[in-house]
């Protein structure tokens, strides 16, 4: 394999990662998505990461995994995980919008989703129209560094992670404090946050 | 630790083994703003060419908004508005509140096991998103189960309060004539506002007064020598109107202020408290003690009748029943006690001597009383208002100018007179002529259809319970299912203890709503409605003074997955084959022009109106000053003629009906009644010596605004409400400003900041209505974290006669807090607390 061929898979790979991410945060896990988790299909993924340093935030999801595999209504109930982490009133949640970390007091729809609607078009992007959020939400800026890495704006890229890892600790922190049922979207806001981490070194 | 070398990123994977779990891409190509996604939900979606200065209209007044990006980025008042309210610093806050429900949810338990649901649980459980179809779906798969298990008494249609403004998407009106189209509800009587006002008053003055036009400032100004508010704050309460709110009043009250510096008009604000009109105005002051107004006005009364201070011809030709009245007054009735100032002293707190003083100031000129609404939200809250029509009789002023009595001169600026024009119509409330709803059944199982809407949880508690109410019987009926929409029942129904309970009876709740208030968060389906700045409506400049027609520009596309009450209803009724039918036909442009073009043709050339296009363009259409007008002078001009809507068509100050009741709460003439709870030496004042009064707010319209996080920024303490209370009472309780207190009585407990004012007399304390509630769980008796009055306040009619609220006769006790300090969850959505 030549070194360049190397570094391709490799931009794949994170762009990939960066994307899954964003799928995970973009809505509750449709029933045959969480089959596929639920099956395995994200083995070979948790296992590379725990490799990669972050065992403890894999373990908290594989031990979700395991209990979901015991309960009746897994789909329903991890939603219900999903909506106490990120859809009821904001005070309560971790909001998953950026504005509302820049903030006091929290609001929606401050300039971090304008300069991120901005951002987006001087790439002639915008956020589709079948996810109607603010285009601060967590899932279109993760959606966006994947579509940098891809597209090999590697500077803007590595100004996206600056500009995720600056939040993304709180949202994390605001995780930990929900009530959940199980540790996945808790432990999913850790493992975000150190792969940020992670890239952010190796990027600089 | 972590692993900083690329060489190793994911070491050994493949993308193919990721791809299963990646879903569909969330960008799209293409700009925004070139292609703006209207009605996409998206909030700011329309992009730049939205962008401008906007029209728009509220409770709080009209006023423009700036577009920016998308966004709504500054608010300023409307021009022609000149004394606007700091509210509209809240607007924004309240558009893009953190609480703002943004997408349709069911709460878990109830989605697994529906009507069966543990409803223990309301209040903090497990939500989860559904679609709107799907939420819809559910919504109305039990609207049908209800109906054909139960029928019509099965279904409550929660009374709406101070919706959003405007006339099309009036939210009461949708969800009425959605739910009415289906089948018949349990529906409510009177309001929470006044209650008791607006029952008592047609017996005394043939209307309900409350909400009735008064006699023109203008002429207040000029004739009254006396001005006595009473129990009344229209500084603070002008603040917000109905429709779109003028603030035209202040003006006037501004003159007033300079009468008053130039000696021209003696004020009194008779009131425990010093309230911010007195403090604007730099008035007079009585002091009167709590809930005892009555007393105090039966010794002004009693030295007016031994003084022969009274206008007897006045009542002989004006007024029926002053002579079954007199025995009571003069002691030789029943009770034996004549009301002397003495003996109103005693209770009132207001000695013997400066009562006769207030009776003789009264009589000797031009007296205007006016009363404010609070006064009969109280245990007896019939009393003193039919007490303060009877002081007006005696004083024979009523009908002239700058004389007499007005209930509502803080309200809607009531007061300014009306232009005569036409104002828009709204949307149709009821069903069109000859439609049936698809359940026509009627059949309540002999309960009520009606019930007066304050003991609406009682009929949860008592179902099937025979109640006494302004002359008729009401059975409470068991209803099963109850549909609020744009009301926050878990703000204006007081004791929230009493409500958890009643509320584990409802097999399903559905709150329509913007934001996530109590209502929402003990509700098992939660519909998002967008706000009232997220769609295009039309409104009335003044209430009462219809000084024009207001356009309410969408400010911004609603945000994120909430819609319009219109199209929520619109989409209900497509369930059952009626939507065309419920909407004529017509989108919300259609409406609102018809509307418009409606009100135009009703005006014609008196008060001419531009095409629809220009109107919308300009945002408003102003109409002249009306002409000043006196309240009940065509009565006092000729009462055979202009006779009153009373039984007898005169002032009747006894009442042959309401002695008829045979009611001991509410006998044939006015009474002292004393409370069940009192402090200043009342009963159970020795174990509550505060007197709690909660007042319509300063900063908010109810429980509207107080979402605001900037504006709630300007008034809350360590983040809670504020609790008024007096030097002296935090001095005795080692209270400073700023401290965290716990106030609690035996209903309940809330924490909140002190607030220490010289405004406020010992042994009265002010948690003002519509702080939102948040308890630390959902077990009854939990602390509530914000400071909502209503965990404290009593649950008890009025009378046998209104059933109304009975806030204001509430009695706590205060202390500094100290125990472990419990976030406020009342902002934040539900939230489930791990079994202990």
């Amino acid at each position: 394999m030549t070194a360049q061929k190397h570094n391709e898979g490799e931009r794949e790979l994170r762009a990939g990662l960066y994307s899954l991410f964003a799928t995970l945060y973009a809505q509750e896990m449709p029933q045959a998505m969480l089959q596929a988790w639920l099956k395995g299909e994200a083995q070979p993924l948790l296992q590379a990461l725990a490799q990669d340093g972050h065992a403890e935030e894999v373990a908290a999801m594989q031990a979700s995994l395991d209990a979901l595999r015991q309960t009746a209504d897994a789909r329903l109930e991890l939603a219900a995980d999903y909506a106490a982490c990120f859809l009821l009133d904001l005070k309560s949640c971790a909001p998953p919008y950026a504005s509302c970390y820049a903030l006091t007091p929290a609001r929606l729809y401050g300039p971090q989703e304008q300069a991120m609607r901005e951002q987006l078009s001087t790439h002639a992007l915008s956020v589709s129209t079948h996810f109607p959020e603010a285009a601060d939400h967590l899932a279109v800026q993760l959606e966006f560094l994947a579509w940098l890495i891809i597209e090999r704006k590697d500077d803007e890229a590595s100004r996206q992670i600056d500009e995720l890892a600056s939040w993304l600790p709180a949202f994390a922190d605001k995780c930990a404090e929900v009530s959940t049922h199980y540790p996945f979207y808790p432990a999913l806001a850790r493992l975000l946050c150190r792969v940020l981490q992670q890239d952010k070194a190796a990027c600089h | 630790m972590i692993n900083n070398s690329r060489r190793t990123f994911l070491k050994g994977l493949t993308l193919a083994s990721m791809t299963a779990l990646i879903g569909p891409s969330l960008l799209s190509i293409g700009d925004a703003a070139a292609a703006p996604a209207a009605g996409a939900g998206a909030g700011a979606g329309a992009g730049a060419n939205n962008d401008g200065w906007k029209m728009a209209g509220s409770h709080w007044g009209a006023f423009r908004a700036r577009i920016a990006g998308g966004k709504v980025v500054e608010v300023r008042a409307f021009e022609h508005d000149k004394h606007p309210t700091e509210m509209l610093n809240g607007i924004i806050g309240l558009i893009y509140s953190p609480s703002r429900i943004r997408y349709p949810m069911v709460r878990l338990d109830w989605l697994k096991n529906r009507h069966r649901s543990n409803t223990a649980e309301r209040g903090d459980n497990r939500f989860v998103r559904v679609t709107w179809d799907e939420a819809l779906d559910l919504v109305y798969g039990e609207m049908e189960r209800v109906q054909q298990t139960y029928g019509p008494s099965g279904l409550h249609t929660g009374l709406v309060g101070w919706r959003q403004t405007g006339q099309f998407h009036t939210c009461g009106n949708h969800m009425l004539r959605a739910v009415g189209m289906h089948g018949h509800t349990v529906t409510t009587a009177g309001d929470y506002s006044t209650g008791a006002g607006q029952v008592i008053m047609p017996y005394v003055l043939g209307s309900t007064e409350v909400y009735s036009q008064g006699t023109s400032w203008e002429l207040i100004l000029k004739h009254s020598k006396n001005i006595i508010f009473w129990a009344s704050d229209p500084v603070k309460n002008l603040q917000v109107g109905w429709n779109c709110e003028t603030h035209e009043s202040y003006a006037y009250i501004e003159q007033l202020k300079g009468k008053i510096a130039r000696k021209e008009i003696r004020v009194i604000s008779i009131d425990p408290v010093r309230s911010k009109t007195q403090n604007y105005l730099a008035c007079e002051k009585q002091y009167v003690n709590p809930m005892t107004d009555v007393a105090l006005m039966l010794g002004i009364a009693h030295t007016l009748y031994s003084e022969k201070l009274y206008n007897k011809q006045f009542l002989d030709s004006y007024a029926l029943g002053f002579e079954q009245f007199l025995p009571y007054l003069l002691g030789t009735a029943a009770d034996k006690t004549a009301k002397t100032p003495e003996w109103a002293a005693a209770i009132c707190g207001v000695p013997a001597a400066r009562i006769r003083e207030l009776a003789r100031l009264m009589a000797k000129e031009r007296t205007q009383l006016i009363f404010g609404w609070a006064i009969q939200r109280q245990q007896h809250g019939e009393q003193p208002y039919w007490m303060g029509a009877v002081l007006a009789a005696m004083l024979g002023q009523i009908g002239l100018p700058g004389g007499g009595i007005s209930y509502a001169h803080h309200y809607s600026s009531i007061g300014v007179p009306a232009s005569g024009a036409a104002m828009p119509g709204a949307f149709p409330l009821n069903l069109d002529a000859g439609k049936k709803p698809k359940y026509p059944s009627t059949d309540y199982k002999g309960y009520s259809a009606v019930i007066p809407c304050a003991r609406a949880i009682d009929a949860l508690l008592e179902p099937g319970k025979v109640i006494d109410y302004n002359g008729s019987k009401v059975k409470l009926p068991p209803y099963k299912m109850a549909i609020y929409c744009g009301s926050n029942q878990w703000h204006r129904q007081q004791d929230r203890n009493k409500m958890k309970k009643a509320f584990r009876a409802l097999e399903t709740v559905v709150s329509v709503d913007y934001t996530w208030t109590a209502t929402c968060r003990f509700a098992d389906i939660v519909l998002p409605a967008c706000t009232q700045f997220e769609r295009n409506d039309i409104d009335a400049y003044g209430s009462y003074s219809n000084r024009g027609v207001i356009a309410m520009h969408k400010l911004v596309d609603p945000l994120f997955h909430s819609r319009p009450d219109f199209e929520i209803f619109r989409e209900l009724t497509r369930r059952f084959g009626r939507d065309k039918e419920y909407s004529r036909g017509m989108e919300e442009m259609e409406w609102v022009q018809q509307l418009y073009e409606q009100c135009r043709k009703e005006n014609g050339s008196k008060f001419p109106m531009p095409a629809f296009a220009e109107f919308w363009q300009k945002g408003y259409v102003l109409f002249p000053k009306g002409k000043p007008s006196t309240r009940h002078a065509d009565f006092r001009e000729d009462a055979e003629i202009n006779a009153l809507g009373t039984p007898s068509g005169f002032i009747e100050i006894y009442s042959r009906k309401i002695a008829n009741y045979k009611y001991p709460d509410c006998p044939g003439h006015p009474v002292w009644l004393e409370k069940n709870e009192r402090s200043h030496g009342g009963p159970k004042s020795e174990r509550y010596p505060l007197w709690m009064q909660s007042v319509h707010p300063d900063k908010r319209l109810h429980s509207q605004m107080c979402d605001s996080e900037p504006l709630r920024a300007t008034y809350a303490i360590q983040g809670r409400e504020p609790l008024f209370i007096s030097p002296q009472d935090a001095k005795k309780r080692g209270i400073r400003h700023g401290d965290l207190l716990r106030v609690f009585n035996d209903r309940g407990q809330a924490l909140v900041g002190a607030h220490v004012s010289a405004d406020f007399p010992p042994g009265v304390v002010r948690l003002q209505e519509g702080a939102w509630y948040g308890p630390t769980g959902p077990e009854i008796g939990a602390l509530d974290t914000y400071g909502d009055p209503n965990t404290l306040t009593q649950d008890i009619g009025t009378s046998r006669l209104a059933q109304a609220i009975s806030a204001n006769t509430c009695l706590v006790q205060v202390e500094k807090y100290t125990g472990k300090v419990p976030a406020v969850t009342a902002f934040g959505g539900p939230k489930e607390v791990k079994p202990k």
